[in-house]
């Protein structure tokens, strides 16, 4: 049995090892992002659309379409942005795990103002969700077939390291000054602590059941994971990496997206099944408030505007997006997505 | 011994460290022969073993993997046995040498009968994951009621009634003879009177188990024109009876109760083989399906067949889902004492994630593990066993928002006022 597992681990190894960028030089677009959009743009990810969709934030209207590949069949999920905003990463993988044969099972990257993709990163045979570093350098995905996390040199788009993980692994999240990335793993229930430095796993956290996101609050105090199958949010101690504190958020809350505002001062997390936004003091670790009315169903992508006044959450079963004004918490205005959307980043 | 720590030894390229005799170890006890392989006979109960004991070595290897992870250690130990005395044996050999603190297993309800006995006895906990005789026995024989069991019940039918979003009102139920089955049938009867789906039953029969004929049952069918045949047989006796059916050319859909060995794929391609017409799109409750997909169950499904090389089926998924749960113990509530354990389990803080898209929980009052059933859809020409059937759905809804998952998963069992089950730890 032991044979078996690290022969099946070896050649996923080697995989990685060899892995090289796949440069996509004339992808075409059928519709990219329109011209003229101004001020923050949303890129939500439509896992079973085969695409993203492109919002004026500001307008709060619908500017272009980034087709990824056929719906049900590519499957957009996890997105980061590059520090400058000019890029859009996204983790796409197809309906099939094992599969490692695919045109869609790598790390996507996208122009954000043309909505071009400029190149394919491979990351395994499922990538599910990454981050980028603050400096741009690097990018760590995780892998969701395999127990590992891959990191890549975004000069050269070369993978330059294989990390091992927890069992099933999920969210990424990278701290402020880059030093540490977190990865959860759904299966066994941890968070991986990655010294960005050394590229080596230091330490493992056990945070609640099904844990999935995993962000860092922008002030470096906190880092916040959530466990759908728990319905708990965990409140993890950077400087010590210990989880401090467990928050309740319901056994029917099912959350997911979990976003931080930029004074750090909140944190706000989906609740997949409860179809609401969770409004959490950082500073007590308490429920402050949880959105309901009007919001859209099964939210699962949530992300906070650059100036704190909105939250935008991703809603894959009402192929939407909900915008919450951070001030009434009331949801002021509903965009619609594409099919299944999963995840929402904000640009510049 | 099985080493529970292959995976993560596989992954961090480092030598497999045995677990230190200290650690808290399970056993299971697989109903497979020596050679540990899937038996020719689909209708041998040995099919549904061999699946558990794939079930049962990948939960020890994530388990495993999990407790190094967080500077831990948990480990499983695997016998194997055929018999009811060769299971209390090698029980005793794995309390004895390995000093596992609880024991999962019980393929057949005579040996789930000796390993609670034997547990009771040992003050070790046992986990049923085989015989799904569990009130049939609360009743009789008061043996389940000194262990854990993972819920297969007579609300089965239930599920065929929602998912065909058809009218399913007219039931006719073929039960074997034996005091067991005809305690099922009972069972069926009371559910379906308390659940009040809207259901009466047009027919009841009792299959001759010597003769194997249903001829007259065939007839009596044929008059009664129910929806639904639900059979309440043994797996030889349901394959007799499907080829006799297919041969009479009746066209009522069949169902039947989940017995272990019939959610698995081995028997429902047999099935399809004997009986082609009448099984062929007909509707089954099982634990798992292999070909689930939502809430993680891709991941879990490929990996177990990427690895195992067999289909995650509800034997396989049961033994899993068990050995993840004793070792969830292990790790959060850090007690071997079976109090404490049971204790824990039927606790408040006890998240139990078996990938169904809900939390699992232990019901107090008959410690039955709280999950929904799969339903699936049985595939004529399907051409392997994966494809033998497809997932059409579950019961309960898990998805429905707004509801405490436990009364969600309550709809299916017994309540707690309905309960004859007798077990007290103390």
């Amino acid at each position: 049995m032991q044979r078996r597992g690290l022969a099946r681990s070896r050649r996923g190894a080697r995989f990685s090892a060899a892995a090289a960028a796949v440069l996509v030089a004339s992808m075409p677009i059928s519709a990219g992002p329109a011209a003229g959009a101004s001020g923050p743009r949303l890129y939500v990810s439509n896992e079973f659309g085969g695409s993203l969709t492109v919002i004026d934030a500001a307008g709060g209207r619908v500017v272009g379409t980034i087709p990824i590949g056929p719906a049900g069949t590519a499957r957009p999920r996890g997105m980061a942005l590059s520090p400058d905003g000019s890029t859009v990463y996204v983790a796409v993988t197809d309906p099939w795990p094992n599969r490692r044969e695919s045109p869609y099972k790598f790390i996507w990257v996208v122009d954000a103002g043309t909505g071009k993709v400029q190149a394919k990163y491979p990351c395994g045979s499922d990538p599910e969700r990454l981050a980028v570093t603050p400096d741009g350098r690097s990018l760590y995905c995780s892998n969701e077939d395999n127990v590992t996390a891959t990191v890549f040199d975004l000069g050269t788009g070369k993978v330059i390291a294989a990390i091992p993980v927890g069992i099933e692994p999920e969210g990424v999240g990278v701290s402020p000054d880059g030093r540490w990335v977190y990865v959860t793993a759904e299966t066994s229930n941890t968070v991986t602590v990655i010294d960005t430095a050394t590229r080596r796993p230091i330490k493992n956290l056990l945070v609640g059941e099904r844990p999935r996101v995993v962000v860092f609050a922008p002030n470096g105090a906190r880092a916040y994971a959530s466990a759908e199958t728990a319905g708990t949010l965990s409140v993890i101690d950077p400087a010590r990496h210990e989880v401090i504190q467990t928050i309740e958020l319901g056994r029917d809350s099912k959350p997911v997206g979990v976003a931080v505002a930029p004074d750090s001062t909140r944190v706000y997390v989906v609740g997949g099944r409860c179809n609401c936004l969770f409004v959490i003091d950082a500073s007590r670790g308490a429920i402050i408030a949880t959105v309901t009315q009007k919001m859209g169903r099964r939210p699962w992508g949530v992300v906070v505007a650059p100036d704190g006044k909105k939250i935008y959450t991703a809603n894959g079963r009402s192929d939407d997006v909900s915008v919450v004004d951070a001030a009434t918490l009331r949801v002021i205005a509903t965009i619609p997505a594409g099919r299944g959307a999963h995840s929402v980043v904000v640009g510049h | 011994m099985l080493s529970g720590a292959a995976l993560w030894d596989a992954v961090w390229r480092r030598p497999a460290a045995a677990a230190s005799p200290a650690a808290p170890r399970v056993g299971f006890i697989a109903h497979v022969g020596s050679a540990q392989s899937l038996p020719r006979s689909p209708a041998g109960l040995e099919v549904a073993g061999y699946a558990g004991l794939l079930g049962a070595r990948a939960g020890a290897e994530e388990m495993g993997t999990t407790a190094q992870l967080v500077g831990r250690e948990f480990d499983v130990s695997v016998a194997t046995a055929t018999s009811p005395a060769a299971a209390v044996r090698a029980a005793g050999r794995l309390v004895a040498v390995e000093g596992v603190f609880a024991i999962a297993g019980g393929y057949g309800a005579e040996t789930a009968l000796a390993l609670s006995e034997f547990a009771e006895r040992q003050r070790v906990v046992f986990v049923n994951v085989g015989a799904s005789d569990a009130m049939y026995l609360d009743a009789l024989a008061d043996w389940f009621t000194r262990g854990l069991a993972f819920l297969v019940d007579e609300d089965a039918p239930q599920g065929v009634r929602i998912i065909r979003r058809a009218p399913t009102r007219r039931w006719f139920l073929v039960a074997a003879g034996s005091p067991i089955w005809q305690a099922r049938r009972l069972r069926a009867h009371a559910a379906l009177e308390r659940r009040h789906w809207g259901g009466r039953i047009v027919g009841d029969a009792v299959m001759d188990a010597a003769t194997g004929q249903v001829r007259d049952i065939l007839r009596a069918i044929e008059q009664a024109r129910p929806d639904l045949v639900f059979l309440l047989l043994g797996p030889d006796a349901q394959l007799s009876f499907m080829k006799q059916y297919e041969t009479a050319g009746l066209r009522f859909e069949v169902s039947c109760f989940p017995e272990p060995l019939t959610q698995t794929r081995v028997f429902l391609a047999a099935l399809l083989a004997a009986a082609p017409r009448s099984a062929g799109g007909s509707i089954r409750a099982v634990l798992w399906d292999p070909a689930v997909r939502f809430a993680g169950a891709l991941e879990l499904n490929s990996r177990f067949a990427a690895r195992w090389k067999h289909p995650l089926d509800g034997p396989a998924w049961a033994a899993w889902c068990a050995i993840k749960i004793l070792g969830e113990v292990a790790l959060r509530a850090q007690t071997t004492d079976p109090a404490q354990v049971v204790r824990y389990l039927e606790s408040d803080r006890a998240v139990l994630d078996g990938h169904k898209g809900i939390v699992l929980t232990f019901r107090r009052w008959d410690h039955q593990l709280r999950q929904p059933l799969e339903m699936v859809r049985l595939q004529r020409d399907s051409g392997d066993l994966l494809g033998a059937a497809e997932p059409v759905g579950g019961i309960p809804n898990v998805n429905a928002p707004g509801r405490d998952p436990r009364q969600v998963l309550d709809q299916l069992g017994d309540l707690a006022p309905e309960s004859t089950c007798r077990f007290s730890i103390t």
